[in-house]
């Protein structure tokens, strides 16, 4: 399945990246809140070897850059 | 009788006693809630006169006596539904009596779990349960993410309040709390997953009722701690938008009839041919028991059997709940969903007044 995101080699690069989008949108915006990051990854369990990504949304081209595609097996 | 010269005066009992008959001067009242299944109460009001008073209290319906109701409190039962319930308090003392008719109450149906009680789970954005005082939803707005929980009023979610905290722009759900006392809210807390409830100011409606809104992409509500055991029985209206692909929650085709998660919830249906069309692009009550044996299960929509044992399945059981969603496979449901219950038990015996219950609702067929 071809999706357009941002493709991570580490899964740690993912978490950061996901962290940058929740800080850039200021959450979570109150210590209660349920919502705690803006967007998530998602892992490519069913590749060798196993890769992380986040899906792209206008919301994050900002603050990730430009996306890229790439081949998912689902 | 007195002869006083050569008159003759009759005199009233409570003259000779001394006593003065009972006067009502503040009307009885009902007090508690007025739904089936809830026990009501009835005050006295107040009475003057002498001596002692006492009470006797008869509950009508509809202005005709209830049998043997004669107690201060009666429970309200399904024949008093959407009917005028009175109480009529005679007082008595030993020079007369009298009475007085309390205010008239109008009795609401029992909620679903009031009745049908004991279920794992249930979500909804109708109250289920009375002794649930809880929210129903917790929306994040789009304006500042803020959030803010959405309660009911009138056993309907509190749609007021929802515009209000969303204003002209979008509402998403972060919580879907379990009505079902066992706290097993569905949640998502990722801004981008979260299913929709308001769009630019406008609520999503089904049939005229709220409802949530998955988008088929990566929207999602998942609760880790819920545990079913077989057989479950669950009931859920949605509202599947197009006519293909095969989602979580129920699937069109391909193995997966009915599908909490890939690894969890399988309700697979043995590769047979199974469409049910009529979950496409229309309001639909889905129901569906699971398996203990893998041949003994149940499945209906719109209370018409779909497909009913015959073939091994296999068993649902696990330990999480994902909404919108088939876990492991990018397979998420753009479809509305209104209501979401499950049973850790067979609840086919009542599944004709459960349904009936659902369809009364959110008329649906």
């Amino acid at each position: 399945m071809e999706i357009t995101g941002y493709k991570y080699t580490n899964e740690q690069d993912a978490i950061n990246a996901r962290k940058e989008c929740a800080d850039y949108y200021g959450l979570p915006v109150s210590p209660d809140d349920v919502t705690q990051y803006w967007v998530d990854y998602e892992t490519a369990e069913f590749d060798n070897p196993v890769f992380w990504y986040i899906v792209f949304d206008e919301s994050i081209e900002q603050i990730l850059g430009q996306p890229t595609t790439f081949e998912v097996t689902i | 009788m007195i002869g006083y010269g050569n008159s003759v005066f009759l005199r009233t009992a409570w003259e000779v006693s001394g006593g003065v008959p009972p006067v009502n001067t503040v009307a009885p009242a009902i007090t508690g809630t007025a739904q089936e299944g809830q026990t009501v109460s009835c005050s006295t009001g107040t009475w003057t006169g002498t001596p002692t008073i006492t009470f006797a209290y008869q509950w009508k319906r509809n202005g005709s006596n209830i049998g043997s109701a004669t107690n201060s409190t009666y429970t309200l039962v399904t024949a008093d539904v959407s009917q005028s319930i009175t109480c009529q308090v005679t007082a008595t003392n030993g020079s007369g009596s009298a009475s007085a008719t309390s205010n008239t109450i109008t009795p609401i149906a029992a909620l679903l779990l009031d009745t049908y009680s004991g279920a794992a789970v249930g979500y909804s954005l109708r109250k289920l349960r009375t002794a649930y005082t809880g929210a129903a939803i917790r929306v994040r707005r789009s304006s500042d993410n803020a959030e803010q929980d959405i309660n009911f009023v009138s056993g309907d979610l509190d749609t007021s309040s929802l515009l209000t905290f969303c204003g002209a722009g979008n509402g998403f759900i972060t919580t879907w709390y379990d009505q079902s006392g066992n706290a097993n809210n569905a949640t998502q807390a990722t801004a981008a997953n979260q299913p929709r409830i308001v769009n630019a100011g406008v609520i999503d409606v089904v049939n005229g009722k709220p409802a949530v809104l998955g988008d088929g992409v990566n929207d999602t509500l998942r609760n880790t701690t819920l545990s079913l055991t077989n057989p479950t029985s669950i009931f859920t209206v949605v509202d599947k938008i197009g006519t293909s692909g095969n989602f979580g929650l129920f699937t069109a085709s391909l193995a997966g009839a009915f599908i909490l998660t890939a690894t969890g919830h399988q309700f697979y249906q043995g590769g047979a041919s199974f469409s049910p069309t009529y979950v496409n692009n229309n309001q639909s009550l889905l129901v569906a028991k699971t398996s203990t044996t893998g041949t003994d299960w149940e499945l209906y929509g719109n209370n018409t059997t779909v497909l009913n044992g015959g073939q091994n399945i296999g068993t649902a059981i696990g330990t999480s709940l994902s909404l919108f969603d088939r876990v492991g496979t990018s397979s998420r449901a753009n479809m509305y969903m209104q209501e979401f219950i499950v049973w850790n038990s067979d609840q086919m015996t009542n599944r004709t007044e459960i349904q009936n219950n659902i369809n009364s609702n959110y008329s649906i067929y």
